[in-house]
């Protein structure tokens, strides 16, 4: 049953897009090689053939390889454009640090290059992979998702000189991924673990510099390639600087000059990150303790565990593996300590200017997935 | 069977509506303000941003409906408190407000917990709880730190949980609102 409503979804989203963009129109569509803005692509494309140019925007912020390995990936399915726009969005992000601002000033520079890439082809149309969490998340406060706009209040239109179709909007990234196989999607997209439309740039905790963000890069592949067969469905690293006090002694430390976002009673809360020192064998062992995150002095929104310290470097790597199916809710990857403690000391070996490697305890509610 | 699915900002809100659509009954996601106009044959209201008591100005409008309304009724999480509000109950901030995976023990399983195990690990999200329960109701489920997580009404087809059955790691969740939407079908 939820199969034949997905069929006929395609089948009204197909005609919709023939309808809206007419017979001589052109879209451009905006992909990462993620699953949403691919299958976005692909649907269009099937609806309306070469008149939609799909573009692979570089913002800096992917991960290594990231553009051509896409490109290679959707060889034969969707021809694909890689335009560089980093030195424009790192220049301009360089040095922010609040949350909110970052993913704001992000969406605003992603936008006027879908603008000018727009206007350069001539097309009024612009297709994305925006999907149900995407508009309930920004609408609802939690967090700005680059790919919202009329939901936001923001025209596209007038702003920006298109108009947006969002095909996959109702949909929730377990049925996208339904469509794209529907669609004929490689599996290796279908399969892949998302990744934020801003990129690293928000897995780089508060201030923005590019020593950082190439941690955050080293530290995001290292991850990647060890956690594959663990059976999260997203894992990834993310990077602050470790500057740690105590709260009143014992095992609680409290990161100083770092907020990450969470998520409690359907509201938005942005705040600090506690570091637990004391001994765990697996991340579930300490639910009790994450369970009294909010009776905690700074009333932090989310705790992460240390797997690994030394007295060099100066950042802390946190590396999230969560197991969910749709991303609205998710579980933390419960694994044995002594796994993560060989990942913690490959990552520490690889990259100097880690100081401590934590293992985040939080489930979703109350962080949620992301850091920013 | 129209199910009227009632948008309150929450963040499970659109989730709810995708449920009932799984379950084979058509969802109507609809604004507390387009409540007078629509017709349906049961209703479920989820969570949202507000908080009880404070903000009931802000829900005026569904209180309007939960206190008349004839059909079944579902109230999630926020709708839950205000379900009791309505009933003459009292809503109150958590003393240990619960987010993520909590477990509850099903007191009484007629109609909503049918089928299911005596504890079930469910998903909460609240700052807010039903600290008092209105006269005419009967407890349902309870974990151990909130007491009122789902209620019935002794005569009308009215419910309430305080934790998220639309939510995927709710353990069975959808078997919870199955068994509601049987209560729509008598």
């Amino acid at each position: 049953m939820a199969g034949d409503w997905l069929a006929s979804y395609i089948d009204r989203q197909v005609k919709e897009l023939r309808e809206k963009v007419g017979r001589e129109g052109c879209a451009l569509a905006a992909v990462s090689g993620g699953v949403d803005s691919t299958t976005a692509a692909v649907l269009a494309y099937k609806a309306l053939g070469s008149r939609v140019q799909a573009v692979f925007i570089d913002t800096g912020f992917m991960r290594e390889g990231e553009a051509h390995r896409v490109k290679s990936e959707l060889k034969g399915i969707l021809p694909l454009e890689i335009v560089d726009y980093s030195e424009r969005f790192l220049g301009s992000l360089e040095g922010l640090s609040d949350a909110e601002e970052k993913r704001k000033k992000f969406r605003s520079i992603f936008y006027s290059v879908l603008s000018e890439e727009a206007v350069k082809r001539g097309c009024r149309y612009l297709v994305q992979g925006t999907i149900a969490p995407d508009i309930i998340e920004t609408v609802g406060g939690i967090k700005t998702q680059h790919n919202v706009l009329a939901q936001a209040g923001l025209n596209p239109l007038k702003n920006y000189g298109f108009t947006v179709l969002e095909p996959l909007k109702e949909l929730y990234k377990d049925e996208v991924r339904r469509v794209a196989r529907l669609l004929g999607v490689p599996d290796s997209v279908v399969e892949r673990q998302p990744f934020p439309g801003p990129g690293l740039l928000i897995r780089v905790v508060g201030g923005l510099s590019r020593g950082k963000l190439g941690v955050a890069r080293r530290a995001t592949r290292i991850v990647e390639e060890q956690m594959g067969g663990w059976g999260a469905s997203q894992y990834f690293a993310a990077v602050w600087i470790d500057d740690v006090a105590n709260v009143g002694g014992g095992e609680l430390l409290i990161y100083r000059g770092v907020r990450a976002t969470g998520v409690r009673g359907d509201a938005r809360r942005y705040g600090p990150i506690v570091l637990y020192r004391g001994g765990w064998s697996r991340p579930r062992d300490l639910e009790g303790m994450v369970s009294r995150l909010p009776s905690m002095p700074g009333d932090p929104v989310r705790m992460v565990a240390e797997i690994y310290s030394r007295n060099s470097g100066k950042y802390a790597v946190a590396i999230r593996a969560v197991v969910t199916e749709d991303f609205m809710t998710a579980d933390i990857l419960d694994v044995d300590r002594q796994r993560l403690e060989h990942l913690a000391l490959k990552i520490a070996s690889e990259i100097p200017e880690a100081r401590r490697i934590v293992y985040d305890v939080t489930p979703k509610p109350p962080a949620t997935i992301e850091y920013e | 069977m129209d199910v009227a699915v009632v948008y309150l900002g929450g963040q499970y809100n659109h989730l709810i509506a995708r449920r009932v659509r799984e379950l084979g009954a058509n969802p109507v996601l609809l604004d507390q303000s387009a409540l007078s106009r629509a017709s349906y044959d049961c209703m479920i209201a989820g969570g949202g941003p507000h908080r009880l008591p404070g903000d009931l100005e802000a829900l005026s409008m569904l209180a309007y409906h939960v206190a008349r309304i004839s059909a079944p009724f579902l109230g999630i999480c926020l709708s839950h408190q205000l379900l009791a509000l309505v009933y003459g109950g009292r809503v109150a901030a958590s003393l240990t407000p619960e987010y993520g995976g909590v477990d509850v023990e099903v007191i009484e399983p007629d109609d909503l917990f049918e089928g299911l195990p005596g504890r079930i690990r469910v998903w909460e999200s609240h700052n807010d709880e039903v600290v008092d329960m209105p006269k005419g109701f009967q407890l349902l489920a309870s974990s151990r730190t909130c007491r009122i997580q789902a209620m019935k009404h002794r005569s009308k087809p009215l419910y309430g949980v305080q934790f998220h059955p639309e939510v995927r790691h709710t353990q069975h969740g959808l078997r919870i609102l199955s068994n509601f939407l049987k209560t729509c079908r008598r």
